[in-house]
């Protein structure tokens, strides 16, 4: 129970930290007892969000909550991702860290999803496994969450609730107890409620999740996008009744975001709920009859993986065996349970690609930018826990599918630079202070290096002119006609971020060129005399550009300080 | 002083000149301009661990125009 305590402290009513609420949160310090952060929006990331946090941090108590482990999968553990989450919890310290029950992706891809496990013998020793490692990486322990699910696998011989309370038991990991999951797959799958929450061990849960979801009628998809349901709060006083204290319980809405009141609402609905839980209602009745199938064939928890995520991943799969590796329903055959992941992964991808390229979709128009983006999703996976990353490829996809339109190309690839541009790490700029114990010789030799978050462009439209056209000078919305694609003309620019806003900064050619030169690694007076070479510009006018230049990248911070 | 020497004079002088982040701006020229990238592409939330049934605000007249276009043999999030 001291380790409990230790790592899993007592914190009351929390909110899931969404961006929407910043203003809020920044401006009234609003009475919250913490937040939930979701790691991944934060672990791969050196700007803004970095910033945003550890000014959240400064006025709340903060937990880590994941969705890229992929404890379930039969990939080695990604030691990049556990690194970096470690390090994020080094500088956040969170009161604790939980992921979920779920494995992501296998052979080196990623879904980006949360996807079910198949419950049998071998997965639980699988799962404990790589729980304990994680934790001995850690050096500390981790909560686990219920996933919502909407397929069964037929191997499945385990009951969830039992196979959830083995491996919190035999890996020493803590509970996070979704109860809105718990209703979901209890809906899905024909489950009793109460049965599942009394085989829980119930004193190893250390927080719990609340939220709305979609009723579909044959199945409910957990949305978290509406206020939680009276079933569902029936649930959480049973639970808090059951466990005899009031567990750290929290809201989660990640869609149609609402206004903070209303998330205010929710929370405090909680408090009141948790104050009356032995007045619990019946608990609710699941209508559907539980598929008894066991098929114990099929149960490897490989070719579980490796069916349902090429299910999932290649559109025109042969899918018309899945009835044989998944659980048939009454209403809810097994191509519908897996058809809910394929347009989940073909959603979630469609989004955090199209919201990086407005530009792009403005100059193509809706239907040929979409069109697009659907055949990025379908002929390209992901390879990187950060979805954020997925979209950097499209540029390259845009080169070899539209041929002829370079602008397209160069537009893609100038939005993806300022989007990408929020992430690199900050580095400290060099300052005249940093040169002024130098001899004149020394800094004349001397190699400059560039500040991490700074590219520079050539392009042979004028891209930047169009940006500022578009989104700052004529002010044109989605509902605008196309604007029409410039004429030629080359163009150059550096796009950095500085204390964490990303500029724009137009480039003369010999501009680009020297720091081109610089950066390659050339002392600044050998790519001065190659300049020279170069242009072979008149003294007088190179005197005075060169001073200009180097005073502007100084005053802007391009210039990185070596450490 | 040699011709390279002298301009990695005036080098050596831009890059002691003090000045602030910005300043630029107030001094634009067509080239150099400096600008902020705010209003376009904004910071967001983009994992979660919420279900999906739907893309967000795509389509040109509002509707999920990217709902379900063949990707699957059946549709199951459907009503």
């Amino acid at each position: 129970m001291q380790s409990k305590t230790k790592f899993f402290p007592s914190l009351g009513f929390g909110l899931g930290l969404r961006i929407p609420h910043y203003k809020e949160i920044f401006e009234h310090t609003p009475q919250v007892d913490w937040f939930e952060i979701i790691s991944e929006n934060f672990m791969d990331t050196g700007g803004q969000a970095k910033t945003n946090l550890a000014r959240i941090r400064e006025r709340y108590p903060v937990v880590m909550h994941g969705v890229a482990l992929s404890i379930g999968t039969v990939d080695p553990l990604d030691s990049d991702y556990l690194k970096k989450l470690k390090i994020l919890a080094h500088q956040i310290k969170p009161a604790w860290i939980s992921d979920h029950l779920c494995w992501t992706g296998i052979a080196h891809k990623n879904t980006h999803d949360l996807l079910p496990v198949p419950y049998t013998a071998e997965a639980l020793k699988h799962i404990v496994t790589r729980i304990k490692q994680v934790q001995d990486y850690l050096e500390r322990p981790i909560a686990l969450e219920n996933p919502s699910t909407y397929l069964e696998f037929s191997g499945s011989d385990i009951p969830e609730a039992e196979f959830i309370s083995a491996m919190a038991i035999e890996s020493g990991c803590h509970l996070l107890l979704d109860i809105n999951n718990v209703y979901v797959n209890c809906y899905n799958h024909g489950l009793d409620p109460q049965a599942y929450i009394d085989a829980l061990p119930l004193d190893r849960v250390v927080q719990i999740h609340l939220s709305g979801h979609s009723n579909f009628g044959t199945h409910i998809i957990d949305t978290h996008d509406d206020h939680v349901i009276a079933p569902v709060w029936s649930l959480y006083k049973y639970v808090t009744h059951q466990a005899g204290r009031v567990l750290n319980t929290m809201i989660e809405w990640d869609d149609n975001i609402p206004s903070w009141d209303i998330l205010y609402a929710e929370l405090e609905k909680a408090q009141l709920a948790a104050t009356d839980a032995k007045n619990y209602a019946p608990l609710p009745k699941i209508e559907r009859a539980p598929s008894t199938l066991i098929d114990t064939s099929r149960s490897s928890l490989q070719f579980a993986q490796l069916r349902l995520q090429e299910s999932i991943l290649l559109r025109d799969t042969d899918s018309d065996d899945c009835g044989l590796w998944i659980r048939s329903k009454e209403g809810f055959e097994p191509a519908a349970q897996l058809a809910v992941y394929r347009n989940a992964y073909r959603y979630r991808l469609f989004d955090v690609t199209a919201v990086d390229y407005p530009l792009l979709k403005q100059y193509l128009g809706v239907r040929t930018f979409d069109g697009l983006i659907k055949r990025y999703v379908e002929q390209t996976s992901s390879r990187h826990f950060n979805i954020g990353r997925y979209a950097s490829h499209l540029p390259k996809f845009v080169a070899e599918q539209l041929t002829a339109d370079v602008f397209a190309y160069e537009l893609a690839t100038f939005e993806n630079a300022l989007v990408q541009m929020h992430d690199p790490e900050e580095t400290v700029a060099l300052t005249p202070e940093d040169l002024a114990a130098m001899t004149a010789d020394l800094v004349m030799t001397s190699v400059l290096a560039p500040r991490a978050a700074l590219q520079l462009f050539a392009f042979t439209y004028p891209v930047n002119e169009y940006y500022i056209a578009v989104f700052e000078m004529d002010n044109q919305t989605d509902a605008a006609a196309p604007p029409l694609r410039p004429e030629p003309s080359q163009s150059y620019v550096a796009v950095f971020r500085h204390e964490d806003v990303v500029w724009r900064m137009e480039l003369a050619e010999n501009e680009y060129w020297l720091l081109k030169k610089l950066f390659a690694g050339t002392p600044i007076n050998q790519a001065l005399e190659d300049l020279q070479a170069e242009f072979a510009l008149p003294d007088a006018d190179l005197s005075e550009h060169i001073f200009s230049w180097f005073s502007r990248w100084m005053r802007n911070g391009l210039l990185r300080r070596d450490t | 002083m040699t011709t390279s020497n002298k301009l990695a004079s005036v080098a050596v002088a831009g890059l002691l000149s003090l000045g602030v982040m910005g300043a630029s701006i107030a001094h634009a020229t067509a080239l150099g301009k400096v600008e902020k990238s705010a209003s376009v592409h904004q910071l967001a939330d983009k994992h979660a661990c919420k279900g999906q049934n739907a893309c967000k605000g795509q389509g040109g007249d509002g509707k999920n125009e990217c709902k379900g276009k063949g990707s699957c043999a059946t549709d199951g999030s459907k009503k």
